[in-house]
């Protein structure tokens, strides 16, 4: 592949972009099975999940602690992405908070016992060992703090002021 | 790149590497199937660009959202658990992707939108790719960084 011949990788504006069918098709299906993969696990598992978050399919949600898992509302946990309540070396139960409106990235790690404030952005690939406040986004692993005071809205889009 | 490390093997080692258990055969035959099938359900039903001879995992992620923004060249390979993404929720965007020929994209890895992987590159294991990778260079950690380069 040449570089020159590639067009720019710009961004785009999801609006302005043909969305195929089988997105389309895609998207329905995944609206429905979100709601009923939430109730499952509030009911099956009595995990405080809020309303309106969204636990994406290939998420992994500890199951060895799982009242131990609380998710505010409206907010994502991307594929890959493990929330973890239990020590295994500790052998300790420790819960696990995660605030209002964060977006946890996709393969990022929770460890046992994090606290997740409201309106964070936890990057892709993040592996999240201490409490992190409100308002922040953070990546890398361990999770070091890239920007502070931002803002977002529903599933952790930013709002850019 | 392959070829190469086998190069500077012990012959022994390699005519020992070479004699397959039967299922083990069995299973590389179905696989060659399952990845030639799996190329054209891609290129067919989502429109991504994959090129000839290129190898996308069975565990492997390619971005539904913007399928047609996936670019992939010839031969090149995206591991198990790697993904490759073109729609960035946060900032409400979708971007284009391109990864070039006889690349490697090692297991659990993660491409971010936007970014282009020129030819002849290996990105590591669970690495996050969030910028430009430049012909030939190997990256690798969150975030990627140049680890060398792959001599010709």
């Amino acid at each position: 592949m040449n570089p020159e011949s590639v067009p720019g990788a710009a961004a785009l504006d999801p609006s302005q972009t043909k969305v195929p069918l089988p997105t389309q098709i895609r998207e329905l299906f995944r609206e429905v099975a979100r709601r009923l993969r939430r109730q499952y696990f509030i009911h099956v598992w009595h995990m405080h999940v809020g309303e309106g978050s969204v636990v994406s399919f290939k998420a992994n949600l500890d199951k060895t602690n799982p009242r131990g898992i609380h998710v505010g509302q409206y907010s994502v946990v991307a594929f890959g992405a493990a929330v973890l309540t239990y020590d295994p070396v500790k052998r300790r139960n420790l819960d696990v908070h995660i605030g209002d409106n964060c977006l946890i990235g996709a393969h990022a790690v929770i460890l046992p016992g994090v606290t997740i404030g409201d309106q964070c952005i936890v990057a892709a690939g993040c592996v999240v060992t201490r409490n992190i406040p409100s308002c922040t986004l953070v990546a890398g692993n361990p999770a070091r703090v890239v920007e502070k005071g931002i803002r977002t809205d529903h599933y952790g889009v930013r709002i850019r002021t | 790149m392959r070829s190469e490390n086998l190069s500077g093997i012990d012959a022994p080692t390699c005519s020992k590497a070479r004699v397959l258990l039967p299922t083990a055969r069995i299973r590389e035959a179905l696989r060659n199937i399952g990845n030639w099938l799996r190329r054209l359900y891609f290129i067919h039903v989502w429109h991504m660009q994959i090129g000839e001879g290129s190898i996308i995992s069975f565990g492997a992620t390619l971005d539904k959202t913007y399928p047609q923004g996936v670019h992939i060249g010839k031969n090149s390979v995206v591991a198990f658990g790697a993904a490759v993404l073109t729609h960035d929720g946060t900032n409400g965007r979708v971007s284009n992707i391109y990864i070039g020929d006889n690349c490697l994209i090692g297991p659990k890895a993660i491409v971010l939108p936007g970014v282009v992987i020129e030819d002849n590159c290996v990105v590591d294991p669970a690495s996050v790719v969030a910028r430009n990778v430049r012909a030939g260079s190997h990256v690798g950690g969150n975030p990627a960084r140049i680890v060398g380069n792959i001599k010709d």
